[in-house]
């Protein structure tokens, strides 16, 4: 968003446009160099400009496209719409209702909009994630939050430092590894729909088919951060407590799990297919899982 | 960064805001506020979520992708102290040093065990509360009493969006909404077109405890229903007295953007929390009878009408006298100050009591262009002379980034108070005034701010008052109206912009009174 608002601050047709802002009069009006210049009705610029550019989208259409939108003849649609908008568009947010403002100010409105757009080019906006390459989203390992595919909303990715890119997704709901994926985490579909859509983590390797602890009593407590950026997650399993570090060591994904004061009632995870070699085991109150990729 | 504050000077020149109405031609804010752009994080993205202070005067902010970081306000320097957390929208710096944040998931203490500057205990103070996957459930706090109990406020979810199959929490069925009817993508199909044929509301508080204020007791993880009745409360307060204020965003049931001065157990208007609250109700929230809804809420201590007023109120704090030239020296008597979205702008919140029931009015404040839109959230400085203003917009209006705004201590004209009379309103100012109009020169409006299930409100029974005698007595002001005031209206009270004193030209000269009661 910085640098689509750059973008847009930079272009002239924005500064004549806060030029004409400035202009006391509603309507036509004079500037300083005496050529004619466009002011906005004052419910304008109160309750819509904040969310429409002139000439390119901020948070809804352009000015330029709603005057394609709504000609003269679609007045009552422009009308309506502002009563009662409806939601067309995915990709964004649905606009509030104007039905505080007055009939006479919506057609003031639309009349300006379609005044003000003659003759400007409408410019696309870059969809592109501006921070795509920060540090903060390619740095491995790493943990991080969003919503994901095929697990609850309160679950955490653990990216591993490993080529192929190998991430771990862990559901704090249910204290348990859920899957394995491949591929960079994308969290930018997520933040360019608000929340609506999921990150993209990648293609789903190895899954989980059941927690690793029978006990259904689980209490998630928070996790421990390594000095490399590996997390050790805490843990309840009825008044057990349980520390899981999640690491990649000599090409395999280890989970070592220690527990306090004894290794709770448990399974070990099956055999995942042709692509993931996973082995288990138990030494006193430590369990370590290795999960191979083939 | 020299460019990009270029860019965004001219930017802030494109967004003026002009009033419908005159505002102080003679008074300029920028002659008592300093406006400074405090640069961001390379490579963070800049919308802040939450602002406290550390112990040692390091400034916490939290930002929209997850980070947390660490300003030293001096050097200007940046340093990270945490990251990966799920949308932060808020942080609270407790006594010992250790740092809470809010996230979508829970509350979490940030260590730093080893003290090498960096969290790396992320712990679990409190996540007993629903997720449905809906975008719109944001966690939003939080803030302490003075027993250490913390507030905190969960987001209702939007029909805008449904529900994923994986949720956190039991799903409520109540009028036969179930799970499965909001179940969306993949499988299950576009929503959009799914929810063409379900009765769903426009906002809605399926999984616990939406559209809710909690409160946490110190050392227990359970999340216990404060208040019902909320839609989008994206700001919490705490006051001298521990009185806590909550604002909330207009929408459905939401005429206008409102704080409201909360009780426990109270019912705050948004009829979906009902669901977590004493005495549910057995059918959709969205189909009890408006009268019985009525007669359990309890109206906003201030409404601020949509555009005018305000848009999409945020974070609350006192007015200190050290920011605003205030003669109230109790803080809990001060008035209050908001941030807002669409506007670059604060709102003040004047106090009154009516017949018991708490009311008041709303202002601008630092009404300039230099302090841009998107005031998300407000921290002073432990001064009181600054307050930093964090930004964010989301997909919405707003903007980005950090801005200190500085009290210059020039005392200006402003109103402290605006008290209800039998006849009309009572202004009492912080200097004695003069008016060279006289009483032609006062507009006012009423109107009533529907309470219904449709989004908004337009303003209805709109009339214009006639003012019929001025009084200035020192520095009290006495406006009385032809027709006395009624009860539930707003009254949109504009005053002469020539208003002036030995001080200044009168600072903010357009006043909306929510009147519930009157005299």
């Amino acid at each position: 968003m910085k640098l689509q608002l750059k973008q847009i601050f930079l272009r002239p047709t924005l500064v004549a446009t806060a030029a004409w802002l400035f202009s006391p009069l509603a309507g036509w009006a004079q500037d300083d160099k005496s050529s004619p210049v466009l002011v906005p009705p004052a419910a304008f610029t109160t309750n819509c400009q904040a969310c429409h550019m002139l000439d390119q989208m901020l948070v809804g259409p352009s000015l330029v496209e709603l005057s394609e939108l709504y000609p003269p003849s679609n007045l009552d649609d422009f009308i309506q719409w502002c009563i009662a908008p409806g939601h067309k568009r995915d990709n964004l947010p649905q606009m509030p209702a104007m039905v505080h403002v007055p009939k006479e100010e919506l057609k003031a409105i639309h009349a300006y909009i379609r005044q003000v757009s003659v003759g400007v080019e409408k410019v696309k906006a870059p969809k592109t994630d501006p921070y795509a390459l920060s540090p903060g989203s390619v740095r491995r390992p790493r943990v991080e939050r969003t919503f994901v595919p095929d697990s609850g909303p309160a679950s955490v990715v653990v990216a591993l430092p490993t080529e192929p890119k190998l991430n771990v997704i862990w559901d704090t709901d249910s204290c348990r590894l859920r899957y394995i994926s491949q591929g960079e985490v994308d969290r930018w579909p997520y933040l360019r729909s608000n929340g609506n859509a999921l990150a993209d983590v990648g293609e789903i390797g190895y899954v989980e088919a059941e927690p690793i602890f029978l006990e259904e009593s689980r209490q998630y407590e928070g996790y421990k951060i390594s000095p490399q950026g590996y997390p050790t997650f805490l843990y309840r399993v009825g008044e057990t407590l349980v520390m899981e570090e999640i690491f990649w060591e000599e090409g395999t994904i280890v989970r070592a799990i220690r527990a306090t004061p004894t290794l709770p009632a448990h399974h070990l995870p099956k055999s995942a297919g042709d692509n993931w070699g996973v082995d288990a085991e138990v030494t006193g109150r430590a369990l370590n899982i290795i999960y191979r990729p083939l | 960064m020299k460019i990009y504050q270029k860019t965004l000077t001219l930017g802030l020149l494109a967004f003026v805001v002009l009033s419908a109405r005159a505002e102080s031609p003679k008074f300029s804010w920028d002659d008592y506020y300093d406006v400074v752009t405090v640069p961001t994080p390379e490579d963070v993205d800049p919308q802040i979520g939450g602002l406290d202070f550390m112990p040692d005067g390091r400034l916490v902010a939290c930002f929209h992708r997850g980070e947390v970081m660490l300003l030293d306000t001096a050097t200007g320097e940046w340093q990270q102290f945490a990251s990966g957390l799920h949308e932060p929208l808020g942080v609270y710096v407790e006594d010992e040093g250790t740092v809470l944040v809010v996230q979508r998931a829970e509350i979490t203490r940030l260590h730093d065990t080893d003290g090498d500057g960096r969290a790396d205990y992320y712990e679990v103070v409190c996540d007993d509360w629903g997720m449905s996957g809906n975008y719109h459930e944001f966690a939003f706090g939080l803030v302490k009493d003075s027993a250490g109990n913390i507030y905190l406020s969960l987001g209702t979810a939007s029909g805008l969006g449904g529900a994923r199959d994986e949720i956190r929490g039991p799903w409520n069925e109540t009028g036969g909404l179930t799970h499965e009817m909001f179940l969306h993508g993949g499988e299950h199909g576009d929503w959009k077109e799914k929810r063409k044929t379900m009765n769903v509301p426009r906002m809605w508080a399926r999984v616990p405890y939406r559209g809710c204020v909690v409160r946490i007791a110190p050392g227990s993880r359970k999340a216990e229903v404060f208040a019902t009745g909320f839609r989008t409360p994206n700001g919490l307060y705490v006051d001298a007295d521990d009185q806590l204020w909550v604002s909330d965003n207009q929408g459905d049931w939401v005429g206008a953007s409102k704080l409201h001065r909360v009780e426990e157990g109270g019912f705050y208007g948004h009829a979906a929390s009902l669901l977590w609250g004493d005495n549910p109700p057995d059918v959709i929230p969205m189909d009890v009878p408006v009268p019985e809804l009525e007669a359990r809420r309890t109206k906003a201590a201030g409404l601020f009408p949509q555009g005018d007023a305000a848009n999409s109120l945020t974070q609350i704090q006192s007015l200190l006298s050290s920011f605003a030239p205030v003669t109230t020296a109790v803080p809990s008597k001060a008035p209050l100050v908001v941030g807002e979205m669409n506007h670059s702008r604060l709102v003040v919140y004047l106090p009154d009591v009516v017949n018991g029931q708490q009311q008041g009015t709303g202002v601008h404040l630092v009404n300039t262009l230099s302090i841009g839109m998107g005031n998300n959230r407000l921290r002073y400085t432990a001064d009181g002379r600054s307050l930093y203003l964090g930004k964010t917009h989301l997909s919405w209006p707003g903007r980005e980034g950090l801005k200190k705004v500085t009290y210059n201590g020039k005392p200006y004209l402003m109103v402290e108070s605006v008290k209800l009379t039998p006849r009309g309103f009572e202004f009492t100012f912080n200097a004695p005034i003069e008016d060279p109009v006289g009483l032609d020169g006062y507009e006012v409006e009423s109107y009533r701010i529907a309470y219904h299930v449709a989004y908004g409100s337009p303003k209805n029974e709109l009339k214009t008052e006639r003012s019929s005698r001025v009084q200035i007595d020192g520095n009290v002001l006495t406006l009385e109206l032809a027709e006395k005031p009624q009860a539930n209206r707003v009254y949109d009270i504009t005053l002469p912009p020539e208003l002036t004193s030995e001080l200044s030209p009168i600072s903010s000269n357009r006043y909306w009174y929510t009147a519930h009661e009157v005299y």
